[in-house]
């Protein structure tokens, strides 16, 4: 069990398989859905986290990334015919491409400003979707479902397979970077821009190249979640989304990348949990989420990390 | 000797404040160079000036004869001009080897997509922490490498910095008040550091330091600088006779 804890590859492919198991021992339709949509929510987390947790730069723009990855790829799929992977992959590129379009400017910028610009950004792109996109603010469906050769992906546990792989690869890369000595150069950022710069450090690149792989992993994310659900809408993409990553993000932990999933699955997961509680579920849900944040600043991550120890060690 | 760095002309004032009024400087290859003065000077404004932090208002920054006024830090930094910070910018978070490492990848990086898959079985990440514990046992911090930077004492980040300095391979080395926060031992061995940096290494060093003593016993020449202006030059001998020095330093006899 050390030995686990200590190789992160290893605890990484464990808690896959105890999701994936979890979804297939329940294979209660509704439980599997929304650990569906804890693994894309855990996608995009980890793409803030890369962004937030290891660069320190602020963004509260995802929810643009979100969408334009959502939309992208549904209407190539729609409209250009494309097959479903090829658009998928396609929306996610070309958002990450447009995404350097934001951030050569933004990333000039610092602590609020950059907040501030970033929130813009999903703002406009959420407008966006609402006067241009298919339906305008009601949206549009009957988008295909994602098909690879002759093996169409129907049911939900296919999709909870497909994006909790999709992640676990993600975040294999994700941990990959954060224990090289580039994550450790993008921690650097975090903690002294000016001392970066006179060691010949070109900042702007830096930045904008975790900001292209924050807004990739995010798309690919918003990407999946069109040709699951079939049915998009601009409301899912407003700036409470992006919110709701930043939470999943704090919550979880964002001094480890660890912080992504945990976050992602508890802040899924509370509202269902809280069902029972009927019309006090929004309160509950607000107060649970602000005491969190007020009391784990370290995140869930840290007394997990703490309690496992104190488990194995017995 | 060759003329390494040349400072001509150089005003610079902040909001009104003339901080630095005309200050020519010429630091020569190979030497320790030491910048003195009283608090407030503008020893610290001079050295942001030539690494590139701050841009003067008037004047011209000449490194090994090639203007590089206008040119980005991260320019300057590749083309041989590092530094170390009175108010220290250690990487927080990382150890204190990481540190050097992050110095060691600047010099030659193998971007983010080969990190992505690599991680730290890439190759040069093995050559790097060997190259970076090479350059903190010159300064004497190797017995802390895997500590975390900000849990060292101010004297020993002092040292960090100059180790991390040193690792982006420099010409010359702008250093504000390492001595600061270190002991009489400390700074006795930090003098011995600085000499071998230069004579070994060939580094050039510009040392802005209030400790006399370290300042006498290591430079080849010194800069008195008084309120942006210069006061005196020469040998660290003939600064000690200097009265102007003696009176800007002690303060006129009533």
């Amino acid at each position: 069990m050390k030995l686990i804890l200590k190789n992160s590859y290893l605890s990484v492919l464990l808690f896959y398989l105890l999701i994936i198991l979890s979804g297939f021992l329940k294979s209660d339709p509704y439980f599997v859905t929304i650990l569906i949509f804890a693994g894309l929510n855990a996608l995009s987390a980890l793409g803030l986290s890369l962004l937030m947790g290891l660069a320190g730069q602020i963004s509260l723009g995802q929810n643009g990334f979100y969408g334009l990855g959502a939309y992208l790829s549904a209407l190539f799929a729609l409209n250009l015919n494309l097959p479903v992977p090829v658009a998928l992959l396609l929306a996610s590129i070309l958002t990450s491409i447009l995404s350097l379009f934001l951030a050569v400017p933004a990333l000039r910028l610092k602590g609020h400003y950059l907040a501030v610009a970033t929130l813009g950004f999903g703002e406009i792109v959420y407008l966006l979707l609402n006067e241009w996109g298919p339906g305008g603010p009601s949206g549009f469906g009957n988008i295909p479902k994602l098909s690879l050769g002759s093996l169409t992906f129907e049911s939900p546990l296919s999709y909870l397979f497909l994006v909790w792989t999709l992640f676990l690869i993600a975040f294999l890369l994700a941990q990959n970077l954060a224990n090289s000595t580039y994550g450790r150069t993008l921690r650097a950022l975090h903690s002294s821009e000016t001392a970066l710069r006179t060691l010949g450090v070109n900042l702007v690149s830096l930045k904008v190249k975790i900001f292209f792989l924050s807004a990739f992993l995010t798309a690919l994310s918003g990407a999946i979640y069109a040709h699951f659900v079939t049915f998009l809408s601009p409301a899912t993409f407003s700036i409470f989304y992006s919110v709701l990553l930043l939470m999943m993000v704090m919550l979880g932990g964002i001094h480890s990348l660890w912080g992504a999933p945990l976050g992602a699955l508890f802040v899924t997961f509370l509202p269902e949990t809280l069902r029972p509680f009927k019309e006090y579920d929004i309160l509950l849900y607000g107060l649970i989420l602000t005491l969190g944040l007020i009391f784990l600043r370290k995140g869930l991550l840290y007394p997990l990390q703490k309690g496992l120890k104190k488990w194995i060690s017995f | 000797m060759d003329i390494l760095l040349e400072v001509k002309e150089i005003y610079k004032s902040f909001g009104g404040h003339e901080v630095l009024k005309g200050v020519n400087l010429k630091v020569r290859e190979g030497t320790i160079h030491a910048l003195i003065g009283p608090n407030g000077a503008g020893k610290t404004t001079l050295l942001n000036i030539i690494n590139g932090l701050e841009s003067p208002n008037r004047g011209k920054i000449l490194f090994q004869g090639k203007e590089i006024t206008s040119t980005p830090v991260e320019k300057r930094a590749k083309l041989g001009l590092a530094r170390t910070f009175q108010l220290l910018e250690i990487f927080s978070g990382l150890s204190v080897l990481e540190n050097v490492m992050v110095a060691l990848y600047a010099q030659r990086p193998w971007g983010m997509w080969k990190s992505l898959i690599l991680g730290d079985l890439n190759k040069r990440e093995k050559e790097i922490k060997e190259e970076a514990e090479r350059y903190l046992e010159e300064v004497n911090l190797l017995h802390r490498a895997k500590e975390e930077a900000q849990n060292l004492p101010a004297g020993e980040q002092k040292l960090l910095e100059i180790a991390r300095a040193l690792a982006i391979n420099p010409k010359i080395l702008l250093l504000d008040e390492p001595a600061a926060g270190l002991n009489n031992r400390e700074t006795q061995l930090l003098g011995e550091t600085l000499r071998m940096i230069c004579q070994k290494r060939g580094v050039t060093i510009l040392l802005v330091e209030h400790d006399m003593d370290l300042v006498m016993r290591i430079s080849n020449f010194i800069t008195v600088l008084n309120f942006g202006e210069i006061l005196a030059e020469g040998t660290p001998l003939e600064i000690q006779k200097n009265p102007q020095v003696i009176k800007a330093y002690l303060g006129e006899e009533t």
